[in-house]
């Protein structure tokens, strides 16, 4: 094609180079990238994805099924109609077949914000929904949305600015904006290239009003691939907005008056038209502009050129022949575009008089707006393709390379149904989600079953209706803001002291500390001796941490633990596993009785939330009748356990008021007083066998305690240990971590724990599922300790056990857990999860990895300290 | 341990001071972030119907009257007038120096400005006594950061899903919701909007502000 000298809506006085495949050419501002291609005469864009037969621009709108490009500069766009491309200065872009390409290296830096926004109504499609003039059909907040990045819309007495007739701040209009789909209630995503930061919106709208504008179908005959082929619509778009015409004669074939129009505006500009319409002459053929020739009763059976096309093969009962032309406009049909409509569930009728798809019923709160043009009624001639012996060059579906004879075949396979068509083909799956081919596919079935026009409709699409990138989705939520990063009161010193730190749910807890020179490893070694040896202290603060009030509290904890609550006195401590409803251990805490009628319980670190929402669900379902309370104060409290033989000397010469000794403070006590000259609750717990008090303190005392305790640690070579030390050192003691020695396939008696189960206590939640079969049968997998034959070998986490002299095949009898080095043991060990593992300490059991057999005797999985002699100093 | 975060060790805001003034300085003066002390938060439950029934508290009924506008809200009796507790959802009461913000229908959040967290609780304690009643302290358990400026509710738009437009938000009303998938709470009063998060998240939310205060 080529440009005319005068009119269409482009600026002649603003040149804009541009690249395509690595070629430069020059367009104007105005132009979209399709038809600056055009302007170029560049008619073949890509190839098919399946077939690899050249294709061309097809459409100049979001329906477009061939020209898929992928924008490299200034922005990235992986896969977009070059119809949807603006021109811009520095654009880049090269053809693909109709498949993405994820790119490789580094990711161009895209920004994304989300927005949301809240209106009373949405208006999408706004060329297709203008309002009656002087009508101010909205009230309140008004968003108008439309793809079109022109601002100028056609109205019945000329180009009206979209948006002017709206009036306040209230009203918001976006242009180039894609609608990604509409959902329930009226929640509506859309995809606004704004620049230099795109805009995901979430709009919440009372009423959605879509403006249904008229999508044109294709018509099925052979080779009506061939790049030059173009809807009758496009054809029109582009000689009256972008004033491109054929460089020679063009050729119209159309089964609606309608697609006439093309046959015009070509005449109109200077063009010699040859029109084959099925139609029956009307006025509109009278009104035809001269050099406009009507073939009456031809059709086109046939095109020629490659790539593009050069000649159209015409056809009429009489006589064969061909026209020179490097343009042929088709119409197929029309229908109202109701994509969007019929995504939320909007349901469709057959219009015998338009012979069209008409909305039936949908949400409420959703209205389809149709222009007025569109009540103008058309002949139609039903015509899907052009018939023949060969049906396999009628393409239906260019995206994904479906012709006439494919769906004959199905046909042939004893499909009937369009939706079943449309999966065995893919007809209308495609980025273009059928826009062109779903209707023409529904009409070809009915014209090959013998059916009635209507009988069976286009299948409707689901969203994405436009596509949309990820980044687009994930928005700024990606790198540092991929997900909520929760750090501790104490995190500042961790960062300068520059602990490693590991991530636990959301928060950030610092694994290890490691010296000049030191490996994890080394560092936890040391760590861990400290606390064996001497004192250490950890960050502990990401504990949950709840609030239980009321009366009913000890009954309610009796019902939620399974051991029980109530009976703890006022002062004292008790350690406490729950359950799923399965009887597998779910979670794990202490709870402290602060007064008759509360109690403060802890949760594991990622458990916190799952908990609390567990106790309110089982208070406001369940047990409405019991007077409870819960509030979460995880992060009301700094938690530091200072633990190790040297903890009491370290903790006084910190200054206390409570008393530290035995005596008074007993092992599971916790006693409040003052610490390090600000309000405290000590607690007597231990994690890691040592004698170890916790303390708490409010959270924005935290980091000046912890300073208050290393300052005063100076002397007693106080060592902070992180994460890591806790668990080899817990593990030594063999205490479980729910999560680690654990996988939701664990009772309290496949650890070990049938003591803390108090089964006189009435029920509690779980209680039920530990008398099932499966749960009390023999041979399930059990707690255990493993001890390598080497001892400087540690087994690697999640290695299998086999039994020792097994013959192949070998069959697992367990797995690892937890293996380490043992600071405290001076050797390597592990915990397991071992079949029957409770009866065959001593045993020895084969762990295989890499071809060899490591050798590791089963033991208790008490380890360190059995007798507990050293957690009272 | 540097000066500035030993200075400010209780709210990590104070800490992102100059993080903060990069947002308003990037707002164009559309928008000022301060981070605010608050001396005590105490959560308190109970039944309010019950605490009428009772007779340790009285129904106040809504008053929408320019200059005294309040919402529906139960007095506590024995408080002297200090503590009301708003039954009108999602809204505060404005008491002189203590706050009370509806979080559910049997919780609030009672800020006080002027009083120590545990005189507070007591306070409160005293005024409920005979009800069942939970009051627990909560005054560390969140941190307080106020928004100013009239670009703070496209700001706060980019990342809560609620309706942050006049009608639908006004000055009085609070809320629990998500901001940039951090759980907040949000106040809102003529000038500015107050903003009450968990210590933990705070760092994030500063990010979060500073990149979506860049142009």
């Amino acid at each position: 094609m080529r440009r005319l000298p005068t009119g269409g809506l482009i600026d002649r006085s603003k040149p804009i180079a541009f690249v395509f495949d690595g070629n430069e050419y020059e367009g104007f501002a105005g132009d979209t990238l399709a038809s600056a291609l055009l302007a170029n005469d560049v008619m073949v864009v890509g190839k098919s994805p399946i077939l690899g037969r050249p294709r061309g621009i097809m459409t100049a709108g979001p329906d477009e099924p061939c020209a898929l490009v992928e924008v490299t500069e200034p922005y990235v766009d992986l896969i977009v109609p070059a119809t949807m491309v603006p021109l811009e200065e520095g654009l880049i872009v090269r053809s693909m077949s109709g498949v993405g390409r994820l790119p490789t290296g580094p990711a161009k830096s895209v920004r994304v914000r989300h927005r949301h926004a809240h209106v009373e109504t949405l208006v999408v499609g706004a060329r297709s929904a203008l309002p009656h003039r002087g009508r101010q059909p909205h009230r309140g907040r008004v968003m108008i949305v439309d793809r079109d990045p022109s601002p100028w819309a056609m109205g019945r007495t000329g180009p009206v600015e979209i948006g002017s007739w709206l009036r306040g701040p209230e009203a918001t209009v976006l242009l180039g904006a894609a609608v990604v789909g509409v959902f329930d209630d009226g929640y509506v995503l859309i995809h606004e290239r704004s620049r230099p930061i795109e805009t995901l919106w979430h709009v919440r709208a009372a009423d959605v009003v879509l403006g249904a504008g008229l999508q044109e179908r294709l018509l099925a005959f052979a080779g009506n691939d061939r790049p030059g082929v173009m809807l009758s619509g496009a054809v029109r778009a582009y000689v009256e907005r972008f004033a491109l015409v054929p460089n020679g004669p063009a050729v119209v074939f159309t089964t609606n008056e309608r697609g006439e129009d093309a046959a015009g505006a070509l005449a109109k500009a200077g063009v010699p038209v040859y029109l084959l319409s099925l139609v029956t002459p009307t006025a509109r053929h009278r009104a035809l502009p001269e050099g406009c020739k009507i073939l009456s009763g031809s059709v086109v059976v046939g095109t020629r050129g490659s790539p593009r096309l050069a000649e159209v093969l015409v056809a009429s009962d009489e006589s064969v022949g061909s026209i020179e032309a490097d343009v042929l406009a088709v119409s197929g049909g029309w229908n109202p575009e109701l994509g969007l409509f019929r995504g939320i569930g909007g349901q469709v009728r057959y219009d015998a008089e338009m012979d069209w798809f008409e909305p039936a019923s949908g949400p409420p709160w959703l209205r389809v707006s149709r222009s007025r043009d569109q009540a103008e009624r058309f002949g139609l001639v039903r015509y899907p393709f052009v018939p023949a012996d060969d049906l396999s060059e009628h393409f239906v579906d260019l995206q994904r390379d479906q012709t006439v004879a494919d769906i004959v075949l199905e046909l042939d396979a004893g499909l009937r149904s369009v939706e079943h068509i449309k999966r065995a083909t893919y007809i209308g799956t495609a980025v273009d989600q059928g826009r062109t081919s779903s209707a023409l596919a529904a009409e070809v079935v009915n014209a090959l079953l013998g059916s009635t026009a209507g009988t069976q409709g286009p299948t409707s699409a689901r969203p994405p209706w436009s596509p949309v990138p990820f980044h687009v989705l994930a928005g700024p939520y990606r790198g540092a803001l991929f997900d909520p990063v929760r750090t501790t009161p104490i995190h500042p010193w961790h960062a300068l002291l520059g602990a490693v730190f590991e991530d636990v749910g959301q928060w950030k807890r610092a694994r290890y500390y490691p010296r000049d020179g030191e490996d994890m490893d080394a560092a936890v070694q040391r760590e861990g001796r400290a606390v064996r040896t001497g004192v250490g202290m950890m960050d502990a603060s990401t504990l949950g941490k709840i609030d239980v009030v009321g009366p009913d509290a000890g009954v309610f904890l009796d019902r939620m633990y399974t051991n029980a609550m109530s009976t703890l006195g006022v002062g004292k401590i008790r350690y406490g596993l729950m359950l799923g409803l399965d009887g597998m251990v779910f979670d794990d805490g202490v709870a402290m009785r602060l007064a008759e009628d509360h109690y403060l319980v802890t949760t594991t670190t990622g458990g916190a939330a799952r908990v609390l929402d567990r106790f309110e669900e089982w208070l406001q379902t369940e047990w409405p009748d019991l007077r409870v309370y819960c509030t979460s104060v995880t992060e009301q409290w700094a938690t530091i356990p200072v633990a190790g033989p040297q903890a009491r000397e370290q903790l006084a010469s910190v200054g206390t008021d409570i008393d530290l000794s035995n005596g008074a403070f007993p092992f599971m006590t916790w006693r409040e007083g003052t610490f390090a000259g600000v309000p405290a609750r000590l607690a007597r717990v231990s994690f890691s066998g040592e004698l170890a008090i916790e303390v708490n303190v409010a959270a924005w005392h935290g980091l000046r305690v912890w300073e208050a305790l290393l300052e005063a640690g100076q002397a007693f070579d106080l060592t902070p240990y992180g994460t890591e030390a806790m668990h080899v050192l817990r593990a030594e003691k063999g205490f479980a971590i729910v999560g680690q020695d654990t996988d939701g396939t664990v009772t309290p008696d496949d650890l070990g724990m049938s003591w803390i189960v108090n089964r006189k206590k009435g029920d509690f939640v779980g209680l039920r599922s530990l008398g099932r079969p499966d749960t009390i049968r023999d041979g399930r997998k059990q707690l255990v300790g493993l001890l390598p034959a080497d001892p400087n070998l540690v087994l690697r986490e999640g290695s299998q056990l086999v039994a020792a002299g097994a013959q192949a095949p070998r069959r697992s009898i367990g797995h690892v857990t937890s293996s380490y080095y043992g600071p405290g043991l001076g050797r390597s060990f592990a915990l397991a999860l071992v079949e029957s593992g409770g009866d065959r300490h001593g045993e020895t059991v084969m762990s295989p990895l890499a071809g060899e057999d490591i050798p590791a005797v089963l033991t208790s999985p008490i380890l360190y300290d059995p007798g507990g002699a050293r957690r009272d100093g | 341990v540097t000066a500035d975060i030993r200075a400010h060790p209780g709210s990590p805001f104070f800490r992102r001071q100059r993080d903060l003034d990069r947002i308003a300085e990037l707002s164009g003066g559309s928008l000022l972030a301060v981070p605010q002390s608050i001396l005590a938060q105490v959560d308190v439950r109970i039944d309010p119907g019950a605490a009428v029934e009772l007779g340790i508290a009285t129904d106040v009924p809504p008053d929408e009257s320019l200059g005294r506008a309040h919402p529906g809200a139960i007095r506590l009796d024995r408080s002297d007038g200090r503590f009301h507790l708003p039954t009108t959802p999602n809204r505060v009461w404005d008491g002189r120096w203590i706050h009370a913000l509806w979080l559910g229908p049997d919780e609030w959040l009672v800020l006080d400005f002027t009083s120590r967290p545990a005189d507070l609780a007591a306070a409160l304690r005293t005024s409920l006594e005979g009800l069942h009643h939970s009051v627990v302290d909560v005054s560390a358990n969140r941190v307080a950061l106020v928004l100013w400026g009239r670009g703070r509710h496209e700001l706060l738009a980019a990342g809560c899903a609620l309706d942050l437009g006049r009608k639908a938000w006004r000055p009085g009303m609070c809320s629990q919701t998500l901001l940039a998938r951090v759980p907040v709470i949000l106040v809102e009063r003529y000038r500015f909007t107050g903003l009450l998060v968990r210590p933990s998240f705070a760092d994030y939310l500063v990010d979060w502000f500073v990149e979506h205060a860049v142009p």
